[in-house]
Order: C-alpha cells, then sequence, then structure tokens
C-alpha cells in the first residue's frame, strides 16, 4: 500500500461518524416512571444491539407501553435515562428521536387527513426534503400495501388499514430503530399474517422492539426476549436460552415398540434418568414414555444415544423421540404468574 | 414548526372551522362598517375597529378551543411527541397557523379604509394603528385561547374557559376604575387589554403597549408549552 492511501485511509476513518463505530442501538439505564406511589416502570436496564429484534413480553399492566413510551421520549421517565444511538433523549431528544419510529397501540391518526395528508405530514415532521417526500411516502405505501388506499380518509379506513397506516408512518425516512406496541392486536388472522411478514421483512434493515400478547408471533420474529412483571424486568435472553434456563423438568417422549413393562425395565437400566412415566400408547403394540433428564440436554453427553442403544438392544425400538421443552407460553405464565 | 404550521392551517380548512369563522367575522364586519362608517357617513376607521373587538374577542375561541384539546382526545399529540420536533414548535406552529386565519380575515377588512379613502382624507397612521394593534391584541387573545386548549380535552369547556377569560381581561379596565380604588385599581387597569389597544386606535405606538401584548403572548406561549409538556402521559 502506497504511503498516499495509508494517509488517505488514516483520514477518511477519522472522518467518519461515531455513530458508525457504536453497536449499540439502544441503552436504558435504570430506568424509573413512578406514578404516584405506582410504579409502573422499575429500575430497568438493557442494551439492544443493532440488528436484534427484541420482543417485550408482559401481562396486562406490566409496564411495557410506560417502557415503550420512555423509550421513544413520548414520556418523561420519573429517574433514569435513554441513549439511542449516542444520543441522550432527556438532553437532545430531537436527535434521539431522529432515529426511532414509533407504533403505539392505538396509532395517532388524525381522522379528517387522508392517508396522503397523514404521511405527508409525518414526512415534513421528520425533516424530509420536498423531492424526498413523495417517493418515500411511494415506498412505505408499497411495503405495507396501502397504495390503492392513499386518497380515502382516515375515518373511513377498518382498524386494519389504521394499523397499516401506523405502520407506514413509523417506517417514513427509514429509522433504524422501530418500536412497536402490539402491533397486530385487534387484526384478523389474515393480516396478523401479513404484519408478521412485513414485519420478517424489516428485520434486515431496522433493529425492532415488539410488544405483544401472541407468544407464538413474538417467538416466530425475535431473536431476544424481554419479560417484564411489575414494571420490573424478570427475564431477558434468547427464546432458545429462555428455554433451556426454564426447563427445570427438561423431558423426552418417546414412543417404544413393547410392552409397558419391558419399556420400563429397560429404561430403569439408563443412567441419568431420575424420573420415568410408562402408558400404553394409542397405537397398539406400542408403549409411550416420559423420561425426565438430569441438567437437560445440552449438558454433558447426549442421553439420547444411550437411551436409544439400550432400547434396540432389548428390541424394544424406538419410533419417536421428541424433546418436550416448557412452551413459551408456560415460561411466560411461570414467570408473570 | 412549518409542518405543524401547515396542517394546522390544513385543518382549519379542512374541518370547516375556518370557512365558519371567516363568513361570521366578514358577515359581523361588513354590518358594522356599513351601518358605523357608510350609513352615518362617518370617516373614521376607530369606529370600525372600536367595535369589532367584542366580536373578535367572542370569534377567537372559536379558532383556538380545538387546538389542544382534539389532539389530546383523538390521542395523536403522541405521534408529535415520538417525532423530531420541540414542544415549542408544535406550540408556535399552531399559534401561527391561527394567527394566519385571523389575518386572512383581517386582509380582506383593508378595503374599508380604502372605501373611506374614497370619500375623504383618511389618517394613515391611524390606520395603521388600528390594524397593528388590532394584529398585538388577537396575538395574546389566540396565546391565552391556546393554553386554555391545552388544559382540557373538551372543545366547550376550552371555547367557554377562554371567552370568560378574555371578557374579563376585557372589563378589568372599567373595574379598575369602578371598583377598585387607588394604586390597586391602577394596576388591574394596566392590566386591562382595553387600556393598551386604545392608544392604538388614535395613532399612537406606544411601547409600553407593543411591550404588554407581546409579553402577555409570550408569557402564554411558555405556559401551553409547560402544560404540554408537563401532560405527557402514558
Amino acid at each position: 500500500m502506497q504511503k498516499t492511501d495509508i494517509l488517505t485511509e488514516q483520514i477518511s476513518l477519522q472522518i467518519l461518524p461515531l455513530e458508525y463505530y457504536n453497536t449499540s442501538m439502544l441503552t436504558a439505564s435504570r430506568l424509573t416512571k413512578q406514578y404516584g406511589n405506582v410504579i409502573s416502570a422499575n429500575s430497568l436496564d438493557f442494551t439492544i444491539q443493532k440488528g436484534e429484534v427484541v420482543g417485550l413480553l408482559g401481562a396486562n399492566g406490566a409496564g411495557k407501553s410506560t417502557t415503550m413510551n420512555m423509550l421513544t421520549g413520548c414520556i418523561p421517565p420519573s429517574s433514569g435515562e435513554v441513549i439511542v444511538f449516542g444520543s441522550n433523549m432527556g438532553e437532545d431528544p430531537i436527535q434521539a428521536k431522529r432515529h426511532i419510529g414509533y407504533l403505539p397501540e392505538i396509532p395517532p391518526l388524525y381522522a379528517d387527513m387522508s392517508v396522503n395528508e397523514q404521511l405527508m405530514f409525518v414526512a415534513q415532521l421528520r425533516s424530509l426534503g420536498k423531492g424526498q417526500r413523495n417517493s418515500e411516502i411511494d415506498r412505505v405505501c408499497e411495503l405495507v400495501n396501502i397504495t390503492d388506499m392513499r386518497k380515502r380518509m382516515i375515518k373511513q379506513l377498518s382498524k386494519g388499514y389504521r394499523q397499516r397506516v401506523g405502520m407506514a408512518q413509523a417506517l417514513i425516512g427509514s429509522p433504524q430503530l422501530l418500536i412497536l406496541d402490539e402491533p397486530t392486536a385487534g387484526l384478523d388472522p389474515k393480516q396478523i399474517m401479513d404484519m408478521r411478514q412485513l414485519i420478517l421483512s424489516l428485520k434486515e434493515q431496522h433493529t425492532i422492539i415488539i410488544s405483544s400478547h401472541i407468544l407464538a408471533e413474538i417467538s416466530s420474529v425475535c431473536t431476544r426476549l424481554l419479560i417484564m412483571k411489575n414494571g420490573k424486568l424478570v427475564a431477558d435472553s434468547s427464546p432458545e436460552q429462555l428455554g433451556n434456563a426454564h426447563a427445570g423438568g427438561n423431558q423426552l417422549a418417546l414412543r417404544i415398540k413393547g410392552s409397558t413393562q419391558r419399556v420400563r425395565t429397560v429404561l430403569a437400566t439408563v443412567r441419568g434418568i431420575p424420573e420415568l412415566q410408562v402408558e400404553e400408547s394409542p397405537e397398539p403394540g406400542y408403549s409411550d414414555a416420559v423420561v425426565s433428564l438430569e441438567g437437560g440436554l445440552e449438558t454433558g453427553m447426549d442421553i439420547r444415544e444411550t437411551i436409544f442403544f439400550a432400547l434396540a438392544g432389548a428390541s424394544c425400538p424406538a419410533v419417536m423421540i421428541k424433546s418436550t421443552k416448557p412452551t413459551l407460553e408456560e415460561i411466560f405464565i411461570r414467570l408473570t404468574a | 414548526m412549518r409542518a405543524v404550521y401547515i396542517k394546522e392551517l390544513r385543518a382549519y380548512f379542512t374541518s370547516m372551522i375556518g370557512y365558519i369563522y371567516l363568513s361570521v367575522f366578514l358577515l359581523i364586519s361588513g354590518y358594522i362598517f356599513s351601518t358605523g362608517n357608510l350609513m352615518s357617513q362617518n370617516g373614521d376607521i376607530k369606529t370600525y375597529f372600536a367595535s369589532i373587538f367584542s366580536i373578535v374577542i367572542f370569534l377567537v375561541p372559536i379558532l383556538t378551543m380545538r387546538l389542544f384539546s382534539e389532539e389530546r382526545k383523538l390521542r395523536t399529540l403522541q405521534l408529535l411527541f415520538s417525532m423530531p420536533v420541540s414542544i415549542g414548535g408544535i406550540v408556535v406552529g399552531k399559534f401561527l397557523a391561527t394567527l394566519s386565519v385571523f389575518c386572512m380575515g383581517l386582509a380582506v377588512t383593508l378595503l374599508y379604509p380604502l372605501i373611506l379613502a374614497w370619500f375623504g382624507p383618511v389618517e394613515g397612521m391611524v390606520v395603521l394603528g388600528n390594524y397593528f394593534g388590532m394584529i398585538l391584541l388577537v396575538s395574546a387573545c389566540i396565546a391565552i385561547g391556546l393554553f386554555i386548549s391545552a388544559l382540557t380535552e373538551n372543545q366547550i369547556i376550552a371555547a367557554v374557559l377562554s371567552y370568560s377569560v378574555l371578557l374579563a381581561l376585557w372589563l378589568l379596565d372599567s373595574a379598575g376604575q369602578d371598583i377598585v380604588k387607588g394604586l390597586p385599581g391602577k394596576f388591574v387597569s394596566y392590566l386591562s387589554l382595553n387600556t393598551h389597544y386604545r392608544e392604538f386606535t388614535y395613532g399612537i405606538f406606544n411601547p409600553a403597549g407593543i411591550v404588554f401584548f407581546l409579553t402577555l403572548t409570550a408569557l402564554f406561549l411558555v405556559f401551553s408549552i409547560m402544560v404540554i409538556d408537563g401532560r405527557k402521559t402514558a
């Protein structure tokens, strides 16, 4: 490499904005919101990295919406701070909000405006250039599939379309962080599927925080879960880690050819099975067994192989071995009950 | 601020309030000018401006009542709060849009001094003073109405409260003279809108009057910002 090239590279590295090197998209530090004696959010601490899709879970009244409102600058925290892409929400809210697109639980829309006027207003609020506004509105309308509705008044739209317009306005200006509060609430199954597809397609370009009561939706979309209870964060991990961490009774379900007596005798010889249940299978000639494991599947040797060979050696072939980790619903109920 | 200004200006003419306000204002203005000046063969524009104010304090609350009440009721403030725009920008944008609608109506009344000039001499400074005074006065009225609109979700309550406060500020003048005597009376009179407005109608540009109206406007805009900032709710 030439000396001048090295020099140029050094200069170009120096002039890159600080944000370029910053991989943390959002940091909440000791974030607290108190209404009188009620603490809606209690000293929340978490950092969200660029590209993550984070699910915020919690029962009604757990503090999800309050947290989202604080993250977006809609309400000020009683104490603590929010840093969005290097900008402190309390000190420089305008800069911090430039990086955020927010879809509240009830999309804030002006009933007397057309879809186009509403989106144009948001484009102006986001200080998009005159030439850029129309192309940006075209882009988001196409993305959420409301191009045919652009001239319709908001008051004439169905709940599903209003939700889409809310989503479109959150996407205007392509903010890096999307915060979506119950984006599928009140939608019919087809609309829920469409919204889920849309969120999946947005994963590539945006960091997303999504709250939902539909746990299947969260588990299919999110790479990380934050679970809240009474304003506190009670879990913060990936759905898989959460499943393993709460797999206290991690189990295997087996269907084995042979009588219940024979199967029980064979499995009793396998080490590392503290608990065993065997019953007759609905399939004639087979038995169904549920085996509790010590420490789960990830620790030490895979016990499935041991069980398989023990059964095979006793001429009791296993036609099905299935891990039965607790579902997200079970973990959610366990954590928030 | 510009985005909020344009949106508010458009909202006046999509919700009919703008058309209704302008129609009523111009109808009553035309009636007062015709009877007070043309039919009475009176070339003094002061007559028109002295009468129109009582109409203006009744009409301004119609323009201001929905400014924040509606946003709070429809929960659209949440959109503004989540956008990269300051609360000061939102308040000033709404204020300027309302003042613009008022000025649209007032601009049409510029025909009146021209009509009077057709019949005889018109004092330029008196005309200018009346228009300048009216704009300053209405700015203060709009700022008060805007503040009251930020206090309630109910538009009717906002309108009635605004009208009551403006009427009280107008009547403080006579209260200062007739009810409260001495130094307190002078102080009460000083707070009256009428006291400061009257000088403008004579073509006198008293800096005290200008400062009074500008201070009142700025004060209530700041109060509005504080109320909206404090009313951020989940």
